[in-house]
């Protein structure tokens, strides 16, 4: 990467964002004596989903934004400021259906293009401004699961992009493990709230769908000896856990994403990580399970959001009441 | 007036008249006529005189020139006195742009450049087409394409009337092979029973070697276009056992379309008759062979085909075998004629001439080629494809399963039995297919009421005006140009004139008329219905699909609506242990509690206090005293606010408080704030809605100019459809007022195979010209080294 003067850039070979790695002792007693740093392990089953927040309509100035996040789901326990896992937060914004350049050439279709970046500092790693390869991959793999939902043949001439930010990715490993592997675990989490929060800007932005596509992302995970303490000798070794947190599992041996609508029963994404052994289809059931449970969130967003705006239609003493019908009919159609 | 022989002295005696005229007036204009008035009043009184019959006579004159047009302005505008001149002189202008565009269209017509609507002129098209080849692939000479040809319809024994309200009657009049008696048959099809017990014969079963066709090039076709030929080809169609079929139609210049060309082949023998005859109808005598069940009747692609030929001829196939089922049946990659041209015989068929202008007599030698080529070598074709469904079908199994050919002529017995109905234009509800319900269904316009009552109106006004004319409506005005009107509503003829855009022959020749259809119903739109209200009673009576049933399915046996189902959700057996809790978080760490639903309104009204204390207070100097007590700065401000609220709403005061010195930041900052203090906006932004919810105009204004644009765009788009349509012979046409079926859609990433059309349109390559604006943010184009000497960045 040669000079990028118009940005204040950092040394190059990325800097980190400060780490405690040793965390302030909780009592002054035992004063020189660092406190263990502990793996968080999961408390969740297996097949549960973390709580997720999803919101539309928080970027006034496009035609369609939403905001994707998987809070922090419990307290800090340890002293330590850094959190023990990392709390996705992605944003999308939708620009169009606009018209497409006059010199561009005739398209019958709509076009779609995808936009990733993770903001510079979303993970532990600080990324660059320019693209990197991960981020394009990303974008690739979102583009193909929104493709297979979005109408284009209703939108000729015409272009839409999607443009996603990562405010704060996805762990690829625990922190605290010094040998970590750059396996790129949490970009797997990171593209199935892509699909998720892309979904939703697009029905913000009043976008023709066939259905709702969501994410999901599931996962083989290498338990340790001391994981499960009544799983059974054969249980334990690898197991298949929904929705993984890469910061909580010490080995991940593969990961699957898939793009999935529900009301039709398609996947219009699948991407499978890793080496899934012989459980490949059972990881993507799970990672079918987790979009679907995701979708729970999708819909009660985009119905409160259509509440919303009609709510405010209705009030407001002179607007025509069409548009609201429009949104309203195309959601409960899309539902 | 007078005879067109003694024209010439006509036009001095008018040129001569005309300039004393304007000598005249010139002189008198250039006299100082108040002054002469105040001195004598005589004169003044003369003048007032000769001002009124000057007057009369303007009046009179635009009267008797806007006498005979149809225009329903009070159209002559009444002059009574000099400022009622000025006042009517756009209307003036109208009359006198009118007469000027009548002369135009009359020296149009007198000059041959376009014809006469009406067959009057018997001058004979030239035809310098014969001996010119192509141009390109694609392309054909123009002048096969649209031809300004006298109506031939006209001629026919059978003139068609284009305003049957009843039902249409079979033409049939006598029914050969009958199993049931004419006029006893049970539908309205006559030959519904003898289709419906048809079934292919048993040499339809056996691998037959193909039978190869005679050489195009040694071969010609016999060119049918006397009653006695009729007679002879249909003695030597009696002896074939198939018969290759097709049709060609025209229907730009007729409103329900007329055949123009029947190509008939067998073994050994191409007819091509001509369906523009005068005794077109005695056609019905092929009857003899078309409803013979001893006889298969190959064609392609017979959706249309059936219908045409029922409703101009009285024709009707027994026996039907259609090789496109045969294509979808065998799941060839293509279904086009084309192609299996290109499979079987290895021909390239040259469909660009499918669009030529049809009714062109003689036929040239091109469209005489394409037309034989069309049943040429469709026996071959029907030969391969019968042997291929033998092979690929399984006869063992019951009921037909494995049967292909069965497939085949199921379906294309329910294309033979499809029944020709006159179109009846709906008004009110706009059903049909040439009603405006399916235009606006397809394109998602929102119309007020007055647009929406134009909008019908046009739409009715072409519809008439096509049965009348005998033309297309697609002819007299094109779909986009009705929405175009129906959004500006002009009244008069020259804005009608600026918004339909190329407008067409008749609708400039009809301006007055369709200015005057719009006025009307702009006025009757006021109390007529809303547009969303009518299209909501149109949409029950079309019956949806029911709903599949996703109970059956794998995962999706889980209702995403109901969280207590969660619990249930099960997949291979796999019984989930999540409890049902929400799966929604309601607090974001990013957003805190800006999204809370009970912090919306205080949020919003803290917000505007700070606001409108960063307007007003005059802030305490920030000293060190301020940094002392935290609170206090907290506190300051909201303390001051109230007093000094009047300034901010009283900025006249300001000046003469401060010696006329204001800051014009301040002022314009004030504007834009004041903005959403209204109520509605203030909910809308607090909710963090986009902007369409926000009633203020410019919002409103770019949102409405928006989504002209997008209609403007689907009207488009609708209209490209139509034609594709037209193109594949209407196969589609049946499917198109049906709502979107969400459950049953095509799949996005599998699609349905297309057509030829949209592949080959598809095979261009599409560029996305996003695609590099979205490897964003760039860093700098090139490298830029840098030079010695002064630095430009703080170049000042």
């Amino acid at each position: 990467m040669q000079a990028d003067r118009r940005r204040l850039n950092p040394p190059a070979g990325g800097t980190a964002a400060p780490i405690f790695a040793t965390p302030p002792t909780n009592t002054s007693k035992d004063k020189g004596q660092t406190t263990k740093l502990t793996r968080p392990t999961r408390t969740r089953n297996p097949d549960e989903h973390r709580k997720l927040f999803l919101r539309t309509g928080v970027v006034p100035s496009a035609s369609g934004s939403a905001y994707y996040e998987i809070p922090p789901q419990q307290e800090q326990q340890d002293g330590s400021l850094v959190p023990a896992r990392s709390s996705l937060k992605i944003t999308c914004t939708v620009h169009g259906p606009r018209p497409l350049p006059r010199n561009a050439q005739f398209s019958p279709n709509l076009l779609l293009s995808t936009h990733v970046k993770y903001a510079p500092f979303a993970t532990r790693n600080r990324r660059g401004y320019v693209r990197d390869s991960s981020e394009r991959d990303i974008g690739v793999h979102l583009e193909t699961a929104l493709r297979g939902v979005i109408i284009g043949e209703r939108w000729p001439k015409s272009g839409v992009e999607v443009v996603i930010t990562v405010l704060e990715g996805e762990d690829d490993a625990w922190w605290g493990n010094t040998e970590r592997q750059e396996a790129g675990w949490g970009m797997m989490g990171v593209l199935a709230g892509c699909i998720t929060v892309a979904s939703a800007a697009l029905v913000d932005a009043g976008i023709d769908c066939v259905d709702l596509v969501t994410g999901g992302v599931a996962a083989v995970v290498d338990h340790p000896s001391g994981g499960g303490k009544n799983d059974s000798a054969a249980a334990r070794g690898r197991r298949l856990v929904l929705d993984p947190c890469p910061a909580e599992h010490d080995e991940i041996s593969a990961a699957c994403v898939v793009g999935y609508l529900q009301g039709r029963d398609e996947l219009t994404e699948c991407w499978v990580k890793g080496d899934g052994g012989m459980q490949v289809e059972q990881l993507i059931d799970e990672a079918v399970k987790a979009s679907s449970l995701s979708r729970t969130v999708l819909v009660e967003a985009i119905k409160e959001s259509v509440e919303v705006k009609t709510g405010a239609e209705v009030e407001a003493p002179n607007g025509e009441p069409k548009g609201g019908k429009g949104k309203k009919r195309d959601v409960e159609m899309t539902g | 007036m007078a005879a067109p022989t003694d024209f010439a002295a006509l036009q001095s005696s008018i040129q001569s008249a005309l300039v004393q005229t304007t000598r005249t007036a010139s002189q008198l204009a250039a006299e100082d006529l108040p002054f002469y008035r105040s001195l004598d009043a005589q004169l003044g009184s003369s003048l007032d005189r000769q001002n009124a019959r000057l007057l009369s006579l303007a009046e009179r004159l635009l009267g008797t020139a806007t006498a005979d047009t149809q225009s329903v302005r009070p159209s002559a505008p009444r002059l009574r006195d000099i400022e009622a001149v000025e006042g009517n002189w756009r209307a003036v202008v109208d009359v006198v742009d009118s007469l000027l565009e009548r002369a135009d269209t009359a020296l149009d017509e007198f000059t041959g450049a376009v014809k006469r609507l009406s067959p009057g002129a018997q001058g004979t098209p030239e035809r310098d087409i014969g001996g010119r080849g192509l141009k390109g692939p694609g392309r054909i000479a123009p002048a096969l394409r649209n031809q300004e040809i006298e109506k031939p319809q006209l001629q026919f024994e059978h003139v068609p009337t284009n305003d049957e309200a009843k039902a249409f009657v079979p033409l049939l009049e006598n029914k050969p092979h009958a199993a049931v008696p004419l006029g006893e048959s049970a539908g309205k099809h006559p030959y519904q029973a003898e289709i419906e017990r048809y079934t292919y014969p048993a040499t339809m079963y056996e691998h037959v070697e193909p039978i190869q066709y005679h050489p195009f090039d040694s071969t010609t076709a016999v060119m049918v276009d006397t009653e006695e030929a009729v007679y002879e080809m249909l003695e030597e169609l009696k002896q074939a056992k198939e018969v290759a079929i097709d049709l060609e139609h025209h229907d730009q210049r007729s409103y329900i379309g007329i055949v123009s060309l029947m190509q008939i082949s067998t073994r050994d023998k191409d007819w091509i008759v001509d369906t523009l005859k005068p005794w077109r109808r005695k056609l019905q005598c092929l009857n003899e062979v078309f409803a013979d069940p001893a006889k298969l009747k190959v064609l392609h692609g017979a959706f249309m085909d059936v219908m045409w030929l029922q409703r101009d001829l009285g024709l009707y196939l027994v026996g039907l075998f259609d090789t496109h089922y045969a294509c979808r049946a065998l799941g060839y990659p293509g279904g086009s004629y084309a192609y299996l041209l290109k499979r079987f015989c290895d021909v390239d068929a040259q469909k660009q001439y499918q669009l030529a202008d049809w009714r062109i007599r003689p036929l040239p030698q091109e469209l005489f080629d394409y037309a034989r080529s069309d049943t040429h070598y469709l026996l071959y074709i029907f030969d391969h494809v019968r042997n291929d469904l033998i092979r690929r079908s399984n006869f063992d199994l019951p009921d037909h399963e494995g049967d292909k050919i069965h497939d085949v002529l199921i379906r294309s017995s329910e294309t033979a039995l499809q029944v020709y109905e006159h179109p009846i234009y709906d008004t009110e509800l706009g059903q049909g297919p040439g009603g405006w319900y399916k235009l606006l269904a397809r394109t998602p316009a929102l119309l007020t009421k007055e647009q929406f009552s134009v909008f019908r109106a046009v739409h009715k006004w072409r519809d008439d005006v096509a049965r009348e004319q005998d033309d297309s409506v697609h002819y007299i005005m094109p779909n986009h140009q009705i929405f175009s009107i129906a959004k500006a509503m002009p009244n008069t003829r020259a804005t009608l004139l600026g918004v339909a855009q190329p407008g067409t022959q008749t609708v400039r020749l009809r301006a007055d008329e369709l200015a005057g259809v719009v006025t009307r119903a702009k006025e009757d739109g006021e109390e007529g219905p809303e547009m969303v209200e009518l299209m909501s009673k149109v949409e029950p009576q079309i019956p949806r699909k029911p709903a599949k049933d996703s109970q059956g399915q794998s995962v999706a046996a889980f209702v995403p609506q109901q969280h207590t189902q969660q619990a249930d959700m099960v997949n291979g057996g796999h019984v989930m242990a999540t409890k049902a809790l929400p799966l929604r978080s309601v607090t974001s760490s990013f957003w805190g509690s800006a999204f809370s639903p009970k912090s919306e309104k205080a949020e919003q009204k803290r917000s505007m206090a700070t606001a409108s204390i960063d307007l007003s207070v005059p802030l305490p100097p920030l000293t060190a005293e301020v940094f002392a007590d935290p609170a206090e700065v907290t506190a300051t401000p909201i303390k001051e606010s109230e007093p000094s609220t009047p300034v901010t709403s009283t900025p006249a005061e300001e000046p003469q408080e401060e010696d006329d010195v204001f800051v014009l930041k301040q002022l314009g900052k004030k504007r834009k704030r004041s903005a959403p203090a209204q109520g509605a906006a203030q909910d809308g932004l607090a909710q963090g809605n986009d902007e369409v919810t926000l009633p203020d105009e410019e919002t409103e204004r770019a949102h409405a100019k928006a989504e002209r644009k997008k209609a403007k765009k689907e009207a488009k788009k609708a209209q490209k459809a139509a034609e594709a349509v037209g193109l594949t012979d209407g196969l589609a046409a049946e499917e198109d007022d049906v709502p979107f079926d969400y459950e049953n859609a095509p799949s996005m990433l599998h699609p349905p195979r297309e057509s030829k059309e949209q592949r080959k349109a598809k095979s261009k390559k599409q560029v996305n010209p996003y695609a590099k604006a979205m490897d964003a943010p760039k860093s700098l184009g090139r490298v830029q080294k840098e030079r010695a000497g002064k630095t430009m960045t703080y170049k000042s």
